[in-house]
C-alpha cells in the first residue's frame, strides 16, 4: 500500500489564505488574513482564532453557512468551498447560524 | 432495437432496487460491542463487561445512558464526560461507528472490545462532548454537504423544528422511511412523494438531453444536484505486509487521512463508487487501472 507521501494527489503543503469575518457582537481583528499551510487541519483554525480573541468559547463558520468539523483538512475546505482565492471563517461568540 | 431498450429498462429497475436494498442492509447494520471498564476508574469490585449492539449509522455517546445504567453501581460520583478507546486509541466520537469499526479493525473481531471511561477526557485528541453535541455535529454535516449539492444551506435552515426532532430521531433510531421522507423535503423544489434517492439515483444526467446538463440547472429549483459530497477515511500502514491483519493497531489518528471533495455528476454516465474513488484517491489504484476510462 502507498503512503501519501509518494501519492500524486497529494499536493505539497501549499498555504491557504484564511480570511476572519467577526459574526453578532464577535470582536473584530486587527488583522482578518492569515496564511495557514494546506495540510493543517481545521482544528489549527479554531485554536489559533480562540488564542487571538482569549475566548474559549467560540463559534467557527465557513461561508456563513456551517461548522466543518475540527478534523478537515484545510487544503480540502479551500478546495471545496474557497471563494477568491480566500477560505471565508466566521466567528461568533454565541451560536449563529443555528 | 426495441429489446434493447427493454433490457436497460430492466437493468436500472434492478439497480434501484439493489441500491435500496444496500441503504436498508446498511441502515439496519449494527456492531457488537463489549465494554470494558477501565480497571482506574472503578470504584467497587470489577464490573462484568457490557454486551450491547451498537447500529453501524450511530455514534458512541447515543449509547452512554444504556452503558452508564449497566455500570451504575462502579462509576465514580465524580464521573466526567464519557469516551471509548480501542487498544489505546481515543474514539472520535463524531464518526459513525460502523466506519469507526471498519477503519480500526484489520482483523474480523466481534464483539468488538473497547474500554468505556468517565474520567480523564483526552481534551488533546478529542473535541469535546457537550450535550447535543452529537446531534449539532450531524446538522453541521448536513449542511456541509447541502452547500456542496445546492451552493446553499436555505434547506437545512428552513428546515422546521419539528422535522429537525424527527430526522435526528429517525437517525438515532435507525429509521430509514422515516428519515427519506423527511430528508425529501431537504430538496429545492421539492414536489412531494416518493423514494428521492431511488429517483436521484435513477435520473441519469443523460435524460436531460446534452443541451441541460445538471451543472447548467446547479442553483436552479430542479431539486437535482450537480454534485454529490463524498468523504473517504483512508488507514495509511508505513511498512510493507503480506497480509494486513499483520499490521499493527492504529496508534495515533495522524495515520488515517480523512479526505471530503465533491464529486461531479456531469459527464452523462451513471456515477459509480469506483468512479468517484479514482478521483479521490487515485495513488490506491495501479496506474493501468486509473488510466483506464471509468465503467458505467
Amino acid at each position: 500500500m502507498s503512503t501519501p507521501g509518494d501519492s500524486p494527489s497529494v499536493p505539497a503543503p501549499r498555504k491557504v489564505v484564511v480570511l476572519f469575518r467577526a459574526t453578532g457582537d464577535a470582536p473584530i481583528m486587527k488583522q482578518s488574513k492569515f496564511k495557514i499551510t494546506g495540510t493543517e487541519k481545521f482544528a489549527k483554525v479554531i485554536d489559533f482564532l480562540r488564542k487571538q480573541l482569549h475566548r474559549e468559547t467560540l463559534f467557527l463558520y465557513i461561508n456563513s453557512a456551517f461548522s466543518p468539523t475540527p478534523d478537515e483538512n484545510i487544503w480540502d475546505l479551500f478546495e471545496n468551498f474557497g471563494i477568491d482565492g480566500k477560505l471565508v471563517v466566521n466567528y461568533a461568540c454565541s451560536m449563529a447560524w443555528g | 432495437r426495441g429489446g434493447k431498450e427493454r433490457r436497460k429498462k430492466v437493468e436500472e429497475v434492478d439497480f434501484g432496487v439493489i441500491t435500496g436494498e444496500a441503504r436498508k442492509q446498511v441502515w439496519s447494520g449494527a456492531v457488537p460491542l463489549q465494554l470494558h471498564l477501565h480497571p482506574s476508574e472503578i470504584t467497587a469490585s470489577p464490573a462484568p463487561p457490557f454486551l450491547i449492539l451498537a447500529p453501524r449509522n450511530g455514534y458512541l455517546p447515543l449509547l452512554e445512558t444504556d452503558i452508564r445504567h449497566h455500570f451504575a453501581r462502579v462509576i465514580p460520583s465524580n464521573s466526567d464526560s464519557i469516551w471509548f478507546d480501542y487498544q489505546g486509541l481515543p474514539l472520535k466520537w463524531h464518526i459513525p461507528t460502523g466506519v469507526l469499526y471498519d477503519l480500526l479493525v484489520a482483523e474480523f473481531e466481534r464483539p468488538w472490545n473497547l474500554t468505556v471511561h468517565f474520567r480523564a477526557y483526552p481534551t488533546e485528541v478529542l473535541t469535546l462532548c457537550e450535550d447535543e453535541a452529537v446531534k449539532w455535529n450531524f446538522v453541521n454535516a448536513l449542511k456541509e454537504a447541502s452547500y456542496v449539492m445546492y451552493g446553499n444551506t436555505k434547506s437545512i435552515m428552513n428546515m422546521s423544528q419539528l422535522d429537525q426532532v424527527e430526522l435526528w430521531r429517525c437517525v438515532i433510531k435507525g429509521e430509514l422511511e422515516g428519515y427519506d421522507r423527511i430528508a425529501a423535503r431537504l430538496r429545492p423544489g421539492f414536489g412531494g412523494g416518493g423514494n428521492w434517492v431511488r429517483d436521484f439515483l435513477l435520473s441519469s444526467p443523460s435524460d436531460d438531453g446534452v443541451s441541460s446538463g445538471p451543472l447548467l440547472r446547479a442553483g436552479s429549483d430542479s431539486g437535482r444536484p450537480s454534485r454529490v459530497p463524498v468523504r473517504v477515511y483512508v488507514r495509511t500502514v508505513d511498512c510493507d505486509l503480506d497480509d494486513l491483519l499483520d499490521a499493527a493497531p492504529v496508534l495515533s489518528w495522524d495515520e488515517v487521512v480523512y479526505t471530503t471533495r465533491p464529486i461531479d455528476l456531469r459527464g452523462g454516465n451513471i456515477l459509480t463508487v469506483r468512479d468517484a474513488l479514482l478521483k479521490m484517491v487515485p495513488h490506491l489504484f495501479s496506474p493501468t487501472e486509473a488510466m483506464e476510462k471509468p465503467s458505467t
